[in-house]
């Protein structure tokens, strides 16, 4: 080999040394996400990121399933019979360190937030073919989220508005985006998150859709109906039984929401549904640890069988026979290998597909039914909207003589509520509203006593100064 | 001290000498056989006499001797050397060659070799006899105990499950904080693909090397071996080189066979059916209120049914040899791994070809490559209350595993179903290997163009049997993890009028991989023997994603060498990663070291018992980059976690950060090496202090920015400690060799800053590890365990109490009672190795230590409470019964059960000394006696042993878990030393043969 060759070599050397060194192989861009900036610059792009607000409440911990299951269980409904982890929430032990605790409410805020992002940055987008009437719909119902998130998570985590009359500390609230700066909200009181939702629901009402073709979208995004229904809820939480009773007939007068003739309208986007969060065959809540049908089904149907019926339940569909919706049951193995009922409503084990029932139509009967004897006491009206429920559900119609008092048709009525939605996420506030305990064997456990909330995470303590100290009483 | 009275005696004998016979000078100059320097301190001696004198600084030699003579010429680091003068000669040139013993071994180092003898850097090397016919369940294992400063443990004792290696501790906090394997040049990809359905199958990175085909493993410990790395040496590097032929060399052919069987080390205490059915009725009725039960007479041994004898065995064939121009290795194994848990099997296969040939005197390349195939079956990780071990532990005796007609019971819940009937199978693929080509331009200068692969392809398939999940479900991902990389590199190397040795390396790297997966998933089957999602009739999962990361390298090496007694190295390399935002693209590292072998001095000269003293001293910065590939972008993310009703969705994944940088750290190392008593004593002493910044935190945020977290520069630590070896020849004679050898290190850890987001009780900063109370803290240990502290049972009341934040007992603590309670990094770690050789026999026995570390074993939590209608811990039979008992377990109508504060809740009380003594390998070897062999006219050589590892091992008073060693969060250096029913290590014994043609 000659030097000539040796040369030759030697720049070849260079030279493959050469092309590769050119610095924009480093500028790699994601293939799966976009930056957020790339986000809100058309009407496409901020539809997805409205549609990420509602993805991000098909969660486990959010509407798929865990915080109504406990809602339940913390009540008389159910049971829970599963192994570890959430069931000392069903005791009343739980900790603020459980994760399931943090999670739901990291889960809640992270949705909340993506609302935030889409309430406050879709006015400014610079897209001339985004019409106004859909940038206005997108903010509404991105309001509507929040709005629904904080109602659930104020649940969840605060004493309801009938303990000092909303003055007791509530949850922080966060209404404007992320900018990167971190901040410590501390606990605003119940009554500011539930103003907080009262404004975004009235704000979101008018530049609501009324409707849209798509069935699924129909029943799973926000529209006036949702507003109004959810507005209607949060009065008759704060005991505002005029406002409930009127938003509850603003949805029962709009066309698009009728009561189903039976019960076959389970995950069916019916005209029975007012607002249920969308779940598919490969879009749903399972995360690997559940959804609804997971705590609601048996073991020996493929579920987990964590959530079986109370004793109590039983009996309350017991005091009149062939009720139609306690044929919505049956029996299995529960997890804890006992023979128990269970329910119906949410039979998609394999792929967790079943829809979150978030509003019925039937519970506008039940507000509208009542807010009405509460304002009234005994009326034809409420009697009225009750047996239209009672005649699907196949039991003997009430008159106006079936009641001695008012108070006795509120607790006909909140019983037929228990009946109608159970395993739907209601019954522990129903409870705690009226003054209730979650427990007949204990009569403890009212609003007001410790541990019927959850703690605060451990979790948001140990990272906020402004929550320090402020751990609701009971938990250490 | 008895030699020189001897030579005291000798000298009136020397001085008479010149006297009887016809005496001249001889004179002579001794120069080294590789580099042609100079060799002072070479001892010359005439044959026969004990008249002895020692070369000068310039190597030169006088020596009075009278006729023929014999000498002989030696110095450490160099073979022996004897030769005939005859009478007529005055004058002898002699060039020594470097000897086999290992001052003079080359280690591999950062792009290039170096003698041990003049390295400035911190390095340890293994050689191939410590990592061969070792039935190891990962390759990490056969460092551990071996190396100083480098601590191994053992994620599980599931087979392929990745390890926690640390060398000379963490320098990182929740960035990848794995050493980086690099295998002959190439850096081998270690990211994380987590599964579905067997959890995190965290892939080890050298799963697929075999351990037979490895020549040495080198361990780059200090700034000056690492910095070389660059932005990936914080964490420590591991080089790997294979095995080559030889030119000139008959062809050996090698076959090594060993088959063996394995058991749990050790495992949990929990109630058989007798007892339970008792305590049920005795205890649990009391604490829940349940009626009593009549248990059926038999009950199930679920800890027996979920174990079974492990098996293994192991053939590995190879070959080597090479002629004048070209060498080679070729070698292939075959490993079949039956775990001692149900359902955990690992069949691998690998080969490898390395080739070496010289076109000419200046033109040579080669090729390293290797194949290999892996085929799991997996069982579910640990946390899975249906994983083998798990429900062995927690299902109670009268939890029913069959039916009376022989079907599963419950199949859903019944470990010994899903084992049986679910298919859980993971496959690697991998393809790693380089060809480069040297061409000396000059004899000093030569280039040298490298280029590599490491291609990794892995496959998880599941199929959840219809009798688990209803309708049947099914899955497959495939993982794909493709790398090339370029290094092109220019060296000179040239000694300057014999004082002055300088060698140099400028090299440019490029590197850059790609991941991509494709994940699908169905369920509905119409039966149990359809196995694949094509058959399903719900599609529930169709999913690509990819993603790339890059990095170039500019790299510069500099090494000086004066008179082979003072040594100084520069090294700078400058990153540029595709992870990092534009403010902090580029990154440099860099070290300075200098070594001077103090034994060369004139001075030392008189201290002949000393044959070798070196001291180093090194300092430099290395970095780290392993986070995600673009956390600096704030980003929405597309796909099914955003999708909704059919339609597209985006959703925030990551806060903006476009100051996201490197971590680094600065080390400072002082080492001494030193040789004694015939080089029969050795030993290594190193002093470090690491000091890391802007280290990267994956820190919670408070959950109303919407983010649970984000990656953050913001953190300092401290490592300090010392690495000792000593190696001593006790004995050695002909028929009987004994060596013994001591390694340690000791290490203490300090998170020194940590951002003020969160802060504990007592106003000190913090970062959660894990909800088992470990965390880093401020001004403590990276892994400190902060808890309640657990006191016992009140021997009066029948209540468990526990310890206010002062001291006082309470039956209520509250988390502002909680403590730093220890920590999870061992204080001591290390290896006491012995081999002794008798005639024909060897004997090899090997200790691993770890002590002052805790251990936190959850699965107490679980095993000591009654409530959850689980099996419970055998400890729990000792429970209150009346004032005065010293009970474990607090009585039945203890208040405590109802509430949050009992036993089992988190608290000191599964806390434990995890400190431990392990025999790891105890061997006993034969060699076949040469005369057996010779008459076989084809066998070389042969030996058969046995080998048993974790045969002993000695745990703390009070510990209660199965195995001490254990780290149940894998190479999660945020979580160590905590365990939700781990694995435990195998006890096994292997018996094997070593074959050579």
């Amino acid at each position: 080999m000659n030097r000539h060759n040796i040369l030759i070599w030697f720049l070849a050397g260079i030279t493959v040394t050469g092309i590769f060194s050119c610095s924009d192989k480093l500028d790699l861009e994601p293939e799966q996400a976009i930056s957020s900036g790339e986000v809100f610059t058309s009407g496409s792009t901020a539809l997805s990121a409205l549609y990420g607000v509602y993805s991000r409440s098909q969660r486990l911990e959010v509407f798929g399933g865990e915080p109504q299951a406990i809602a339940e269980f913390m009540a008389d409904n159910v049971n829970y019979v599963g192994v570890l982890g959430i069931k000392d929430i069903g005791t009343f032990t739980t900790a603020p360190g459980n994760s399931y605790v943090s999670e739901m409410w990291r889960l809640h805020y992270d949705a909340i937030m993506g609302a935030n992002a889409v309430v406050d940055r879709v006015p400014g987008i610079l897209d001339p073919s985004f019409s106004d009437v859909n940038r206005k719909m997108y903010v509404a119902e991105a309001k509507f989220m929040r709005a629904i998130l904080y109602f659930q998570l104020l649940n969840l985590y605060a004493q309801p508005y009938q303990v000092g009359q909303g003055a007791q500390p509530g949850i922080p609230l966060v209404i404007q985006a992320f900018d990167g700066t971190i901040t410590y909200p501390s606990r605003a009181t119940v009554n500011e998150v539930q103003l907080q939702i009262e404004k975004d629901l009235l704000e979101a009402l008018p530049d609501l859709g009324d409707t849209f073709a798509d069935a699924a979208l129909a029943r799973g995004r926000a529209t006036k109906g949702a507003a109004n229904a959810l507005l209607s809820r949060l009065y008759l939480y704060r005991e505002e039984w005029d406002k409930a009773a009127t938003y509850a007939k603003a949805v029962l007068d709009a066309p698009y929401y009728t009561l189903a003739g039976n019960y076959s309208f389970y995950d069916a986007n019916s005209a029975e549904d007012v607002f249920s969060i969308q779940n598919t065959d490969t879009d749903n809540p399972n995360t690997g640890s559940g959804s609804w049908s997971t705590y609601y089904r048996p073991v020996s149907a493929g579920g987990r069988g964590d959530c079986p019926f109370t004793d109590e339940l039983i009996q309350a569909f017991a005091q009149e026979a062939n009720d139609l919706r306690y044929a919505m049951s049956d029996e299995g193995t529960a997890a804890n290998r006992e023979v128990r009922r269970f329910s119906l409503k949410f039979p998609n084990v394999s792929t967790s597909k079943d829809n979150a029932p978030l509003i019925r139509v039937t519970e506008m009967y039940l507000n509208r039914a009542e807010a009405l004897a509460t304002l009234n006491g005994v009326n034809q009206e409420s009697i009225d909207l009750m047996n239209s429920l009672r005649v699907r559900a196949g039991l003997a119609v009430w008159d106006i003589n079936s009641f001695a008092s008012g108070t006795d048709l509120i607790n006909a009525i909140l019983n037929e509520r228990r009946k109608e939605l159970c395993f739907e996420g209601h019954r522990r506030m129903d409870l705690l509203r009226r003054g209730f305990s979650l427990r007949t064997a204990d009569q403890d456990k009212k609003a007001g006593a410790d541990r019927v909330i959850l703690p605060i995470p451990q979790r948001e303590i140990d990272l906020s100064p402004a929550l320090k100290g402020h751990q609701n009483p009971g938990y250490n | 001290m008895k030699k020189g009275v001897f030579l005291c005696l000798l000298l009136p004998v020397i001085y008479i000498l010149p006297a009887i016979a016809q005496i001249r000078t001889l004179t002579g100059k001794v120069t080294s056989d590789s580099s042609g320097a100079p060799l002072p301190g070479v001892t010359v001696r005439i044959k026969g006499s004990t008249y002895r004198i020692a070369t000068g600084e310039d190597g030169t030699f006088s020596i009075p001797v009278g006729g023929a003579q014999e000498l002989i010429f030696s110095m450490v680091g160099y073979a022996n050397k004897q030769l005939k003068a005859d009478a007529a000669t005055t004058w002898l040139d002699v060039r020594l060659k470097p000897d086999q013993s290992r001052l003079s071994e080359v280690v591999v180092v950062g792009y290039g070799q170096q003698t041990q003898r003049y390295t400035t850097e911190a390095v340890s090397v293994l050689k191939s006899d410590v990592v061969e016919n070792v039935p190891a369940i990962t390759p990490q294992q056969l460092l551990q105990g071996q190396a100083a400063g480098v601590q191994m443990t053992n994620s599980s004792g599931l087979l392929g499950a990745a390890s926690l290696l640390r060398i000379r501790g963490a320098a990182s906090i929740t960035a990848g904080g794995q050493p980086l394997f690099v295998v002959d040049g190439v850096p081998l990809s270690d990211g994380q693909y987590s599964t579905l359905y067997s959890g995190g199958a965290a892939l080890n990175p050298l799963l697929e090397l075999n351990p037979d085909d490895f020549e040495s493993i080198t361990i780059l410990k200090d700034a000056a071996a690492a910095a070389i790395y660059g932005s990936r040496g914080s964490n420590g590097v591991v080089l790997i080189k294979t095995k080559r032929g030889a030119t000139n060399s008959k062809t050996k052919v090698q076959l090594d066979y060993y088959t063996g069987w394995a058991k749990p080390t050790n495992t949990l205490k929990v109630l058989n059916a007798d007892e339970y059915r008792n305590y049920y009725n005795d205890y649990i009725t009391k604490v829940t209120g349940r009626p009593t039960v009549d248990f059926p007479a038999k009950g199930f041994d679920w800890a027996d049914a979920v174990k079974r004898t492990g098996k293994t065995n192991n053939y590995s064939l190879s070959a080597s040899g090479g002629n004048d121009k070209t060498k080679f290795y070729l070698g292939g194994s075959y490993l079949n791994q039956e775990s001692f848990v149900i359902g955990n099997d690992l069949k691998k296969l690998t080969g490898r070809l390395n080739l070496e040939h010289s076109m000419s005197k200046r033109v040579h390349f080669g090729v390293n490559f290797t194949t290999a195939y892996t085929d799991m079956d997996r069982i579910l990780v640990e946390g899975d209350l249906v994983a083998p071990f798990t429900a062995g532990y927690l299902n109670t005796p009268f939890t029913p595993a069959y039916t009376d007609d022989g079907q599963f019971a419950d199949p859903a819940n019944n470990a010994l179903a899903v084992v049986g009937l679910n298919r859980n199978k993971y496959y690697t693929r991998r393809n790693t290997g380089n060809a480069y080509a040297t061409i000396n331009i000059t004899d000093h200068l030569w280039i040298k163009s490298d280029w590599g692969i490491d291609q990794l392809q892995t496959e998880e398939r599941y199929r959840r049997s219809e009798k688990i999940t209803p309708g049947g479900a099914g899955g497959r991902t495939i993982w794909q993890d493709n790398k090339w990389l370029t290094t092109n590199s220019l060296n000179y190397e040239k000694n300057f009028t014999q004082d002055h040795h300088i060698e140099l390396l400028a090299a440019h790297s490029f590197e850059t991989a790609r991941y991509d997966d494709i994940k699908v998933s169905g369920s509905g089957f119409t039966s149990d023997k359809l196995l694949n999602v094509g058959s399903a009739s719900v599609p529930v999962t169709t999913s690509a994603t990819g993603k790339e990361w890059a990095l170039e390298s500019y790299i510069f090496r500099a090494n000086y060498r004066y008179k082979d007694k003072y040594m100084a190295e520069a090294s700078f390399r400058r990153d540029g990663s595709s992870r990092f935002g534009s403010n902090k693209k580029y990154g440099d590292f860099w070290a300075v070291s200098a070594g001077w072998v103090i034994s060369q001095e004139q001075f030392m000269r008189s201290a002949d018992f000393i044959n070798y003293l070196k001291l180093t001293a090194s300092y430099g910065v290395t970095g780290n980059d392993r986070i995600g590939y673009y956390d600096y972008l704030a980003l929405y993310t597309a796909g099914t976690d955003a999708n909704y009703a059919g339609q597209p969705g985006l959703r925030p994944t990551q806060a903006s950060n476009p100051n996201l940088g490197w971590e680094s750290t600065g080390q400072l190392n002082i080492g001494l090496a030193a040789n004694a008593l015939d080089n029969r004593l050795q030993l290594n002493i190193d002093y470090y202090r690491k000091n890391s910044k802007d280290v990267l935190l994956y820190v919670a945020f408070p959950s109303t920015t919407g983010f649970g977290y984000g990656t953050k520069n913001s953190g300092k630590m401290q490592n300090n400690g010392v690495d000792l070896q000593i190696t001593g020849v006790v004995v050695k004679n002909k028929d009987f060799e004994w060596t013994t050898s001591l390694n340690a290190g000791y290490l203490k850890n300090i998170v020194t800053q940590l951002p003020s987001d969160t802060r504990d009780e007592e106003g000190r900063n913090f970062i959660i590890g894990s909800y088992n109370g470990q965390r880093a803290i401020q001004g403590y240990s990276l892994n400190s365990f902060y808890l309640i502290r657990y006191k016992g049972i009140n021997a009066e009341t029948g209540d468990p109490e526990w310890y206010t934040k002062d001291g006082k007992a309470t039956t209520a603590p509250t988390s502002n009672d909680q403590v730093i309670a220890g920590s999870a990094l061992p204080k001591f770690t290390g290896g006491f190795n012995n081999t002794f050789r008798y005639k024909h026999f060897d004997l090899g026995i090997n200790f691993y230590f770890s002590t002052g570390n805790k251990v936190m074993l959850s699965e107490f939590q679980y095993l000591d409470n009654p409530t959850y209608g689980l099996n419970v811990s055998k400890d729990l039979l000792n429970y209150w019964k009346q004032p005065g008992d010293k009970a474990f377990a607090p009585s039945a109508t203890s208040a405590s059960w109802s509430s949050q504060n009992n036993i089992a809740q988190v608290s000191t009380a599964q806390l434990f000394d995890g400190s431990y003594l392990r025999l790891k390998t105890l061997t006993l070897g034969y060699n076949l006696p040469a005369a057996l062999l010779s008459n076989t006219h084809v066998l070389n050589s042969a030996r058969v042993y046995v080998l048993g590892q974790n045969l002993w091992t000695a745990t703390k008073k009070g510990f209660r878990g199965a195995d001490p060693e254990v780290s149940g969060y894998g190479s999660n250096g945020q979580v160590a030393g905590e365990s939700f029913f781990s694995l435990p290590q195998p006890k096994t014994i292997t018996i094997g043969v070593n074959l050579v043609f």
